[in-house]
């Protein structure tokens, strides 16, 4: 999976933790920039995103995402790793 | 060492400043270091030499352990784990010792469970905030997340005496990378005229704002039971007014001391009782604490449950969160968590968890509200009067909550708190009429008749006038002066703008006409008002949060 498959299964994933369907979002949309994306749905998003890729993702990493691109990569970074062990 | 003392504002900050450059300048970066590490220790060590050797074995010991844990490649290894929790485990158990152990032993006694007095023991100061920091290296040392592992820049970020006794609570992603930064250690005018303005406005805060109110609160407080109306209020609002002026202006000198050396800390107040609902008053209040507690608690405890919800293929996101059981498990319960651990943070005693529990309870109502009535747009034909009211009255409301858990936080008991809320709701009466001699009638002019009628005051000798109805009015005035002060005017980031030195900028919705700038007419304001706030330094008094 590269990483624009990635980013198009996170935004169906986000779009429907934030029960917004039409949600447009890009690489560099920061999570205070989408309505609704508190630090609530945040830890949702994160979980699913986990559930959805078989990875798991720990809260300092959490904190250090800066926007939707830096949890794509970090997605495609843990999936390599995963694959490599 | 106090930041309102003579010795350190006249001796050991121009010594310590000094001494930081002129050797970064001669002897490079390592010296100056190590002399602004054995500052940090001489400003601990000022008040109680013994208690340098216990920050120290809490460094050496911390430091050693985050070297094993940053070791091993093996970053989901059990090993690396349980070492995690052992080292978490003992540095909390050095906090509970210090911190728990006597005040329970005394509960326990008065029992009659124990039969020795084990008195009180002495805390050593700032035990809890460097506490905090350590345990936040170590835990993101284990999530491979920490870079620069330098032991100097280590027992600089632990040690660094603006922040080392009541915070801002740091974490080394912002400090260490400006520790091991040369250009930290260039001397620029600039930092030092704005350090010195931000730490003469939290001085001005302290000494001639917060000091002026405390003994009415502390007087209060110490006689919480029986007091009428306006007594009781005064005091609450006094005492209120007071940690925020003293926690505030701490805050502030520390920010200001912090640039003076070169380095930005953390914001830590942006004045938090403008604040329209109690989540955005966390926002706003002791906000490096705020988010060390949604770091270290509240997100691994939401992070927990969302996984088990996951797991057992229960939904998520706002939908799940609007069903009765959704909202409890994801959201009241990890909000109750952190703030009773919060509450208990602060203090042993009853009280202190009442505080922590009715902000837990405030900050679910407060989501829950979000959650279930959206808000709706504005809209921008409404009426000048419906506008201004929907702005007032959550800010009073919110205000109003937490003045209640402050009076919690303050009290000497939960019984105590009880008694002063009680008195606020007028159970003790309205301390109505009051005592005015017959002389001074003559300023009230006609309506005196109008008073004395309806009881509001009476004529009494000028001893009962002056130990009842002046001190009160006095102080209530002090207060009410410092609310203006508190909802009204800009705060200190605010009028700095862009030369504000802190780490996080503030927001600005609406331009301050007043705004600093590194110029003569403000350095001499700020100087003569520092001036008259050396002039209280004969009694200087401890800040409220030494005590934690």
């Amino acid at each position: 999976m590269n990483s624009d498959e990635i980013y198009a299964e996170v935004r169906t994933i986000i779009a429907e933790i934030l029960d917004q369907p039409d949600l447009q979002i890009s690489a560099d949309t920061k999570a205070d920039e989408v309505e609704g994306w508190d630090s609530f749905n945040h830890i949702n998003i994160v979980v699913a995103v986990e559930a959805h890729f078989g990875i798991k993702i720990n809260t300092a990493e959490i904190e250090e995402l800066r926007n939707v691109g830096e949890l794509v990569e970090l997605i495609e970074r843990k999936r390599k790793k995963q694959k490599a062990s | 060492m106090l930041f309102n003392s003579n010795v350190f504002l006249f001796a050991f900050l121009p010594i310590a400043i000094l001494g930081f450059y002129w050797l970064a300048q001669g002897r490079g970066v390592h010296a100056a270091k190590v002399w602004l590490c054995l500052a940090s220790f001489v400003f601990y060590g000022w008040w109680n030499p013994a208690f340098v050797l216990l920050l120290l074995g809490s460094i050496a010991f911390n430091y050693t352990l985050s070297l094993r844990l940053t070791d091993s490649d093996d970053d989901a290894g059990r090993g690396q784990t349980l070492l995690l929790a052992a080292g978490i485990a003992a540095n909390l158990l050095l906090l509970g010792y210090y911190k728990y152990l006597f005040p329970l032993m005394g509960f326990l006694h008065r029992l009659g469970w124990v039969h020795v007095d084990f008195g009180s023991g002495i805390l050593p100061i700032g035990i809890s905030f460097f506490t905090f920091t350590q345990i936040g290296y170590l835990v993101d040392c284990r999530q491979g997340m920490v870079k620069e592992r330098g032991l100097l820049n280590y027992v600089l970020f632990v040690t660094f005496f603006p922040h080392l006794i009541a915070g801002p609570i740091l974490h080394h992603r912002e400090i260490m990378p400006q520790f091991a930064n040369t250009a930290t250690y260039r001397f620029k005018a600039d930092n030092l005229a704005s350090g010195l303005t931000l730490f003469g406005f939290g001085l001005i805060k302290k000494v001639l704002l917060a000091d002026q109110i405390s003994p009415w609160a502390e007087q209060g407080f110490a006689h919480a039971s029986g007091l009428a109306l306006a007594q009781s209020w005064s005091v609450a609002l006094a005492y209120s007014m007071q940690l925020y002026f003293d926690f505030s202006g701490y805050s502030d000198m520390a920010i200001g001391l912090g640039i003076m050396f070169g380095v930005k800390l953390p914001l830590n107040f942006n004045s938090p009782y403008k604040s329209s609902s109690v989540i955005e008053f966390w926002q706003r209040w002791h906000m490096t604490l705020t988010r060390y507690l949604t770091l270290l608690l509240y997100n691994p405890i939401s992070l927990w449950v969302a996984r088990r919800r996951q797991d057992r293929g229960l939904p998520s996101g706002r939908q799940a969160a609007s069903t009765l059981l959704g909202f409890t498990s994801m959201i009241v319960f990890p909000t109750m968590t952190t703030m009773f651990l919060a509450g208990i943070w602060h203090g042993a005693g009853l009280q202190f968890i009442v505080y922590g529990l009715l902000f837990g309870i405030y900050l679910s109502v407060n989501h829950a509200w979000r959650a279930f009535y959206p808000p709706s747009p504005k809209r921008p034909d409404q009426p000048i009067a419906l506008h201004l009211w929907s702005s007032i009255w959550p800010v009073a409301l919110t205000y109003l909550a937490v003045l209640v858990t402050q009076v919690f936080f303050r009290a000497n008991s939960a019984r105590d708190a009880v008694e002063l809320l009680a008195g606020m709701v007028g159970a003790n009466g309205s301390g109505l009429p009051l005592p005015i001699p017959l002389n001074d009638l003559k300023y009230f002019g006609p309506p005196q008749h109008w008073l004395i009628e309806h009881r509001l005051i009476f004529v009494a000798p000028r001893e009962v006038y002056n130990s009842v109805t002046l001190p009160l009015v006095t102080n209530l005035a002090l207060a009410l002066a410092l609310a203006v002060i508190a909802f009204g005017a800009p705060n200190v980031y605010q009028i700095m703008g862009d030369w504000s030195p802190a780490l996080t900028k503030v927001r600005a919705n609406f331009k301050w006409p007043v705004h600093w700038t590194p110029s003569r007419p403000w350095a001499l304001g700020i100087a003569v008002l520092m001036f008259l706030a050396c002039q209280h330094f004969d009694h200087p008094a401890r800040f409220l949060y030494f005590q934690f």
